[in-house]
């Protein structure tokens, strides 16, 4: 399975529009982030992001394989 | 435990650095609710027996912070603090908008209680369960901003070891400057560079514990809730309702006061309140707007209405980052130091707040200075340079050197009142013939809203209220006057632990709220008749019990500053003052609906109607030392 992650904004001009990554089986969210992050050496603090399917909320340990489409969101801190 | 609440404290004795978890009698919680109510009883608890005679710099008195039923469940989130004020030598309930409530929160305490005195300058941490006394020698001796700085470079790579998506990290923390260092007994606790625990001078009980700051952050849920589905619907309501009511504070912060209280009230310090009036020379939020200043609406947790701004300025070579003033300050750095161009404004307010300074108190202190100078009762010898109207400069000079109590700044450093006693005995003069230029209530520089016009604050504001000059819990008539600065109602936000704007969105929010957080089905003519009442009677007592350098006597203290009985010099209102006899019969009047006696002094009935007997014996020791 391919896992495909679509940059916009700041990051797409920073790292393309898009990156993917083969799977072999279905891990959670927040493993396929990490490797998104790591591989293409993403500058986002991972505390700062959240996860949105249909307009709420996911929990990172959820499989990747759950959904068609997921939002990254990083959030801005207040104050 | 009540919903909402998580029954324990965290206590820290810096003697020992010791740390035990102390259980809190659920009884406690329904009387008082947390926050100020709750900090309250507990000085009392444990220190009323002693508390005359308690001075509240030695290592007995209490610094205790504390959350309350409300915090971190609804809009905009707040911290209150309290112990044996150096100040009034009672007790304020203190606020700050800060995460540090809801970090401890999610860390599984209702508040932290700090004892003791460390031999070395220290910081707390507390991160869940584990809470420790840290090193702050590196720390000891900076600025505000510094301060933070450093901390969080000391802690975050340690919290962010263990990185979960969607899981800020960032502690939230409050700290002192170099004035809370050096126990000025008007520093202020800061938080987030530019917010302050003003009132109280809880800054300088934090320095002579050797307590440079706190430091939190918590990974837990906060504690279940009773009706969680009201409680959204009510979270939602709030953050519809409240900017609404109040779209001028959400575009303008209360920075666009100064047009409302100079011109229309006629009730802005001018000049160290020779005057309460202008029009001709025009100062405000506006103004920082048209330099462009403002950078981003600035919410603290879960605030709809960011009266807060990021501001940027560069002033004597420095880029300042720093909130926009507020109307207090704008008003206290502004026109009661003949100050009328804003970037001086905010640069004064941005010198004091890295020097950790309670910049209301700050400026009621400077515009004393400066007035006394005017007529010759301080001189340049005195001071070591002249200190006119509206010399910036010579402002920023007396800030430094109270916060380092340096030379006069020694005296400066003690606040209005105990200054005025002390430059009087420097002089020769009589104590009454510099007091009649200070303009404090109970040892606490009033705030920024006067009262002879009669348009803005009543006669009795501060006369009578159990924080002294607090502009945001002051003296009302009838009880259950709507103002949220109505002590009455204040009790309420300071206790519950929520910012006063929310009921800006009416007060119902607010009860609806406490029933959906607690369960506890409280009444506005409840609250007014019994919960606040019993909190008002517990700080009347211990402000009246006092100690140990400063006794207040209702017969004398029980009053507003002499100068709000001289009449206004200019303006439409010229010639209005307050009116002795109308204070004295509004004095008796307020006394009386909260059952106390015609000196302010509770009764035995209203102790027993209000769960209080305990103070019966306090009580009886103030009628001793007053002679009655």
């Amino acid at each position: 399975m391919i896992v495909c992650i679509k940059f916009l904004g700041n990051l797409a001009e920073l790292l393309g529009s898009e990156a993917c990554l083969e799977l072999n089986n279905c891990p959670s969210i927040a493993e396929v982030m990490w490797s998104l992050i790591k591989d293409k050496n993403v500058p986002v603090v991972p505390e700062h992001l959240i996860f949105l399917s249909g307009g709420k909320s996911v929990s990172p340990e959820d499989s990747i394989c759950r959904f068609n489409e997921l939002y990254v969101i990083r959030t801005l801190q207040g104050g | 435990m009540p919903y909402g609440f998580t029954g324990k404290f965290v206590e820290v004795d810096l003697s020992s650095s010791k740390v035990r978890v102390v259980d809190v009698r659920r009884d406690l919680y329904r009387k008082f609710l947390g926050g100020r109510g709750l900090g309250s009883w507990i000085l009392w608890e444990r220190l009323g027996e002693v508390w005359e005679g308690l001075d509240p710099y030695s290592p007995e008195n209490l610094l205790i912070v504390l959350t309350g039923p409300l915090t971190g469940y609804i809009a905009g989130v707040r911290l209150a603090i309290t112990g044996k004020s150096p100040q009034s030598g009672g007790t304020v309930g203190s606020t700050i908008a800060s995460e540090v409530g809801l970090e401890l929160k999610c860390s599984g305490y209702d508040g932290l209680i700090v004892s003791g005195k460390a031999k070395d300058p220290v910081y707390i941490f507390v991160h869940d369960d584990k809470v420790e006394v840290r090193d702050a020698s590196k720390v000891w001796g900076k600025g505000i901003r510094e301060t933070h700085k450093l901390l969080l470079r000391d802690v975050l790579p340690e919290l962010r070891k263990t990185p979960r998506f969607g899981e800020p990290k960032e502690p939230a923390m409050i700290y002192i400057g170099p004035a809370g260092e050096n126990l000025c007994r008007f520093a202020a606790i800061e938080g987030k560079y530019a917010h302050a625990a003003a009132y109280g001078s809880y800054g300088s009980v934090m320095g002579s514990k050797n307590l440079k700051a706190i430091v939190v952050k918590g990974t837990g849920p906060l504690p279940p809730v009773y009706d969680v589905v009201k409680l959204k619907e009510l979270i939602y309501k709030a953050i519809e309702l409240v900017p609404k009511k109040a779209p001028r504070l959400r575009i303008w912060g209360t920075g666009q006061g100064p047009w409302r209280y100079g011109r229309d009230l006629s009730s802005i310090p001018v000049r160290n309140w020779q005057e309460e009036y202008w029009v001709e020379k025009s100062y405000s939020q506006y103004d920082l707007e048209v330099y462009d200043w403002v950078k981003r609406y600035w919410a603290d947790y879960g605030c709809p209405l960011c009266c807060m701004k990021v501001t940027v300025l560069h002033r004597n070579g420095e880029t300042v980052i720093t909130d926009a003033p507020d109307y207090e300050l704008l008003a206290y750095e502004g026109s009661n130091l003949d100050v009328w161009d804003v970037r001086d404004i905010a640069y004064l307010i941005w010198c004091g707040e890295e020097l950790g300074l309670d910049m209301i108190n700050a400026g009621n202190v400077l515009g004393f200075v400066a007035e006394l100078f005017e007529r010759g009762i301080l001189t340049k010898d005195d001071l070591g340079f002249e200190v006119k109207w509206g010399d910036v400069k010579a402002f920023e000079r007396l800030l430094k050197m109270i916060a380092n109590k340096e030379g006069i700044g020694k005296v400066l450093a003690e606040g209005t009142y105990r200054a005025a006693l002390k430059i009087a005995e420097m002089k020769g003069l009589k104590p009454e013939e510099v007091l009649k230029y200070a303009v404090q209530a109970k040892g606490i520089g009033i705030g920024a809203h006067g009262i002879r016009s009669g348009l803005d604050y009543p006669p009795i504001s501060y006369v009578t209220s159990v924080q002294g000059g607090d502009h945001q819990s002051v003296a009302m008539l009838p009880l259950d006057a709507p103002p949220i600065v109505n002590e009455v109602w204040a009790s309420l936000a300071d206790s519950a632990v929520i910012c006063q704007f929310n009921m800006l969105g009416g007060l119902d929010l607010v009860f609806d709220a406490l029933r959906a957080v607690t369960g506890w089905n409280i009444s506005k003519e409840e609250w007014v008749n019994e919960d606040a009442k019993r909190i008002l009677t517990l700080q009347r007592v211990l402000l009246l019990l006092g100690g140990p350098d400063v006794y207040w006597d209702p017969r004398v203290h029980d009053d507003n500053p002499p100068r709000f009985y001289e009449p206004l010099p200019s303006g439409p209102y010229k010639g209005k003052a307050g009116d002795r006899e109308e204070v004295k019969k509004l004095k008796v009047q307020y006394f009386s609906e909260l059952g106390w006696d015609e000196l302010g002094i509770p009764t035995k009935e209203t102790l027993s109607r209000l769960g209080l007997t305990e103070l019966e014996p306090a009580v009886e020791r103030v009628r001793k030392r007053l002679g009655i």
